[in-house]
């Protein structure tokens, strides 16, 4: 690879001074002077167990205002202001003040667009979003996430195979398992071939981290590499796909044209999300589901005596567990939700995590419990137009892995302690040792 | 509560840790001591919660640099493993306990 020049380097600087360093210093300051939502970013403790922090937010009333940002844990609340128009992304970096928000539009490297950068549909708002997600909302359509069901079972007892073969109890469930799933399902929405599948699933990690709002310089050039060798991967995979089609469904994004077709920016960037997405919150909510389920034995064997339980056990790992705990909100002008204030461009903390416990939509809301009537009441795929397009494919992958690895585990535990990923928007296991226990049942292919 | 009665709860509450450190149960150790200083099994509990979060508002300064903040919550997690098990078994027994008296 050609080394960089100080231009370069300088743009990058910049970049991440803007997205990331600016809001890493603020937050710091923040929690060191005791500000619960700087604790939530910083503090270890309450990466690990952020809920009664979330209680302390919720009894100072719906939206709580703090150093940093307003902030809410109130389902109703957070529905408002996901779902109303006077609120928006902003770039994906609300935070800013409007100027700073100018100029980090300005030093951004096409080649270096992380997925949550603009024209990534996380990051912009109506018109731009409303022509965007019509066009990939397309391809992400029931028949297709039906299509991939097959892939992932199969998939599944591929890696169940291999853990069965491996002897030994003991596995990491998460690298094992969890981590490797969604790998094959994204490459099959992407078009990637197996033999990139182990490169793919290293360059899609070091980019994802970019979702979490404070990178450290040194984790940002890393994230920065992974990202400009996926542009450079997308554009090849984009020109080949433009000359010769195929039945995935990146190859449909591609093939689209008139006043739909998507740009080669706009491809990369729903390339870019669809792995990152793909990655990070999938093996999240595998690894969260067996950890609670470890917790609870008693729901465990609800399931086994009625396996038809398991998609409302899955909606239930999403409330109780989220994978993804925090998403922000600018508004667009002077507004009120729920009879506080909000002033133009101050910017709200949607805590997902927090308002999926809440208990005027949850009775008991701390209790995991696979039959809660209302689970799917939650907030963990955001809601309004940034609904996550995925929503339908992470339900399915989870529920196919999870049936899979207990017909084939039925007395799998976890064993030690477990580790979390040091993310904070995302809430997951970087490592879940589990005892796969003696009684293996055949798979239903051998 | 005297001085007395202060050492010997925080000489139990040591005793628990050490002595689960390595039980992968999360069972809750329990004799007639136990009984005598801390009532019930709930206080014990109580006790052994408040003892991990005053650790953790002690040891956790945010003014230290991320890794080794990181670095000192991993130290402290793996000292109290088994008191951790302990309350994360307990939370899900009363769990178990409000889901039965829901239905």
């Amino acid at each position: 690879m050609r080394p960089e020049g100080p231009v370069r380097t300088s743009r990058s600087f910049l970049t991440w001074a803007l997205a990331y360093g600016l809001g890493r210093s603020v937050i710091k300051g923040a929690a060191r002077r005791g500000d619960l939502v700087g604790r939530l970013e910083l503090d270890p403790a309450l990466r690990e167990d952020p809920f009664p922090a979330y209680e302390q937010l919720r009894a100072r009333g719906p939206i709580s205002r703090h150093r940093i940002v307003l902030a809410t844990v109130d389902h109703a609340a957070c529905t408002e202001i996901l779902r109303g128009d006077d609120f928006g992304v902003a770039g994906g970096h609300g935070e800013l003040p409007r100027p700073l928000r100018r100029l980090l539009a300005a030093v951004y490297d096409d080649g270096a667009r992380g997925p949550v950068d603009p024209p990534s549909m996380l990051a912009v708002d109506p018109p731009s979003h409303t022509r965007y997600r019509k066009l990939v909302s397309r391809a992400f359509t029931v028949r297709a996430v039906k299509a991939l069901e097959e892939r992932t079972r199969e998939t599944a007892e591929e890696l169940l195979d291999r853990i069965a073969s491996r002897g030994g109890d003991r596995v990491d469930i998460v690298e094992a398992y969890a981590a490797e799933l969604p790998v094959v399902v994204v490459a099959e929405i992407l078009g990637v071939p197996r033999t990139m599948h182990p490169q793919l699933l290293e360059w899609g990690n070091g980019a994802a981290v970019t979702l979490d709002p404070a990178l450290t310089w040194r984790q940002y050039r890393e994230a920065e590499r992974n990202v400009r060798s996926l542009h450079s991967w997308f554009a090849d995979h984009v020109a080949q796909l433009r000359r010769a089609p195929t039945d995935d469904l990146f190859s449909k994004l591609v093939h689209l044209d008139g006043d739909d077709r998507l740009t080669d920016v706009e491809l990369h960037a729903t390339g870019l999300l669809v792995l990152a997405a793909g990655f990070e919150t999938t093996v999240n909510l595998i690894g969260n589901a067996v950890h609670q389920l470890g917790r609870h034995p008693d729901q465990l064997a609800l399931l086994r005596d009625d396996p038809s339980l398991w998609p409302n056990a899955v909606e239930e790992v999403l409330r109780h567990d989220s994978p993804v705990q925090l998403t922000l909100r600018i508004a667009n002008r002077d507004t009120e939700v729920a009879g506080v204030p909000i002033r133009r461009d101050e910017a709200v903390l949607t805590l997902l995590g927090g308002a999926n416990r809440d208990p005027e939509v949850f009775s008991d809301p701390h209790v995991f419990d696979v039959r809660r009537e209302n689970a799917g009441a939650h907030l963990a795929f955001s809601s309004g137009i940034h609904f996550c397009l995925g929503a339908g494919l992470a339900r399915m992958e989870a529920t196919v892995a999870l049936r899979a690895l207990y017909d084939r585990f039925p007395d799998l535990t976890p064993v030690g302690l477990p580790t979390r990923r040091g993310t904070r928007v995302l809430r997951g296991y970087e490592h879940l040792p589990v005892a796969v226990g003696a009684q293996q049942r055949a798979s239903a292919g051998s | 509560m005297t001085w007395h009665d202060t050492r010997v709860r925080w000489r139990i509450l040591r005793e628990i840790e050490a002595s689960t450190h390595d039980d992968p149960t999360g069972a809750l150790p329990w004799n007639d001591e136990y009984a005598a200083v801390f009532g019930d099994r709930d206080a014990l509990i109580a006790a052994l919660r408040y003892r991990w979060t005053n650790a953790q508002r002690a040891q956790l300064d945010l003014f230290l640099t991320e890794p080794v903040l990181d670095e000192q919550f991993c130290d402290l997690r793996e000292r109290q493993a088994g008191v951790l098990r302990i309350l994360e078994r307990h939370d899900a027994e009363k769990s178990r306990e409000a889901l039965a008296h829901a239905s």
